[in-house]
């Protein structure tokens, strides 16, 4: 009966929209998937520019919960101003596909970013969702740290709390910290791989 | 206060949509769920357990999480404040149902669910009233996701001998409900897995029960693609169910879950703990 909707509906969907992973999603230790998109002053960008750098990749969603805890805390301004600062490359990604949740035109965004103080180093758009997809990125946040070779060192959740309270922040494990402290210091990463958590992405 | 009146409320709560508040619930609503605190007795004994359910009604096309939610999203959460002596068991989670969100897919509940506590007193109880208070957070989604949370408490008489008779109907059938829609733990049911290649599989002996379909729904979120169909093959009363393992995922030490099935129009699981098994050979490597 109930059952039968929710089923129902997951067959429609299934049928009109490729499952993310379906594909060969990037294995930690192999190249990250090469992409080009533009960011939101027009500029592309792609993964190739910043080979020898340390990139992150951060999908983003300012109106997720999770995103905002994120946010409206200044943790992950604070870790991207941080990290810039040591010259690693941020690139926050948007996969909201137009009409959904956190499609915004770039100057809704550009106004968002400042007023949160974000600090990455460029905020690309993928609407349509294919970098989303060849990186199996399912959630926002959804973290990946690349090396300065271009191999994908670390996917997952930006920490080990999978809530949308502020106060978890606090005594939180930070996965993308301490990923890129290993791997920048010449370590091997100690946590590759979390399960990322939020708000799914809107493909 | 007994039969006559006890029928008239009956009927009166039959004619309505929703259930009606017992005078013990508790309950709080936000804008796409209502969340009620019920307790299934209406006096309490020392160190006899007792059941307590959280009921979840989401407005038409939200839904709420499952234990693992999934691709995304976030399971429901109850942190009890208990008298002291008193415990409460791990929350018991109704039977998941899959949907499908934008090429990913999540596991959670639709229209209404019913979680159940074991609470137990403890083994020196004094005559008195005893406060059970449950700090409840979940997250509501349809499209968009929006955190929920709520502070429910129920307060309850220690008064030996009282038992669960005078139970409403209402609560009786909300609970009878709840048991009916949770996983069975079935001795019966034999389970391992392993892993091939890119596939998690899992194999499962009986019981008879089983049937098609037949779909997994694994207990720790990151190790199967929540989204990629499930391919079931039977032999005699053995069934394997094989995953899409995702990218980077751990092969599991020990695989928990529950296996759902149907029954008529019923959906019907067994809760698996499945042990690492031996590493399949191929079927053409065994066949020479």
């Amino acid at each position: 009966m109930k059952a039968q909707t929710l089923v129902r509906a997951a067959a429609l969907l299934a049928l009109s929209l490729p499952a993310v992973g379906t594909g060969a999603d990037p294995v930690i230790g192999s190249p990250a998937p090469a992409f080009t998109l533009p960011d939101t002053a027009g500029r592309t960008h792609s993964l190739a520019d910043y080979k020898g750098k340390w990139v992150v990749l951060e999908w983003v969603n300012y109106d997720c919960p999770f995103v905002g805890k994120h946010y409206n805390s200044g943790s992950m301004p604070a870790l991207q101003k941080e990290y810039t600062g040591k010259g690693v490359v941020w690139l926050a990604v948007n996969s909201s596909a137009p009409g959904k949740q956190g499609n915004f035109t770039s100057d809704v965004i550009q106004s968002r970013s400042s007023r949160y103080g974000a600090a990455h180093s460029a905020y690309l758009l993928d609407p349509a969702g294919t970098v989303g997809r060849a990186y199996g990125a399912k959630t926002t946040p959804h973290m990946y740290v690349i090396s300065p070779a271009g191999a994908l060192v670390y996917a997952g959740g930006i920490d080990d709390r999978p809530t949308t309270d502020v106060a978890d922040i606090q005594g939180a494990k930070n996965h993308v910290r301490a990923a890129l402290d290993e791997a920048m210091a010449g370590k091997p990463v100690t946590t590759p791989v979390a399960t990322p958590y939020g708000c799914s992405v809107k493909y | 206060m007994k039969s006559l009146p006890a029928f008239a409320a009956w009927s009166l709560l039959a004619a309505l949509p929703a259930p009606r508040a017992t005078a013990l619930e508790a309950s709080a609503s936000t804008a796409n769920v209502k969340v009620r605190l019920v307790p299934e007795v209406l006096s309490i004994e020392a160190g006899k357990p007792f059941s307590v359910a959280l009921h979840m009604r989401m407005a038409p096309l939200w839904h709420t999480y499952w234990k693992n939610p999934g691709d995304s999203g976030m399971p429901t959460r109850i942190v009890w404040t208990l008298p002291d002596g008193f415990k409460a068991s791990e929350l018991r989670w109704p039977i998941p149902m899959r949907a499908a969100d934008g090429g990913l897919a999540l596991y959670g509940y639709e229209h209404e669910a019913t979680f159940l506590t074991e609470i137990t007193p403890g083994a020196d109880l004094p005559k008195g009233r005893f406060t059970l208070a449950a700090k409840v957070t979940w997250l509501e989604c349809k499209d968009i996701c929006i955190p929920g949370k709520a502070d429910l408490d129920v307060t309850l008489k220690s008064a030996p001998g009282m038992g669960r008779a005078a139970l409403d109907p209402a609560s009786k059938a909300l609970f009878a409900a709840a048991r009916a829609a949770m996983p069975r733990a079935s001795e019966a049911v034999k389970a391992s897995h392993s892993v091939e290649g890119g596939r998690l599989i899992l194999t499962v002996a009986g019981p008879p029960s089983l049937g098609s379909p037949l779909e997994f729904f694994p207990d720790t979120a990151g190790l199967i693609e929540a989204a990629e169909p499930q391919t079931v093959a039977r032999a005699g009363t053995t069934w394997t169910v094989s995953m899409k393992r995702a990218a980077n995922a751990p092969a599991p030490m020990s695989l928990g879950g529950v296996l759902v099935t149907r029954s008529g129009s019923r959906r019907l699981a067994f809760e698996i703990s499945a042990a690492p098994g031996p590493q399949k050979k191929p079927a053409t490597s065994q066949a020479k």
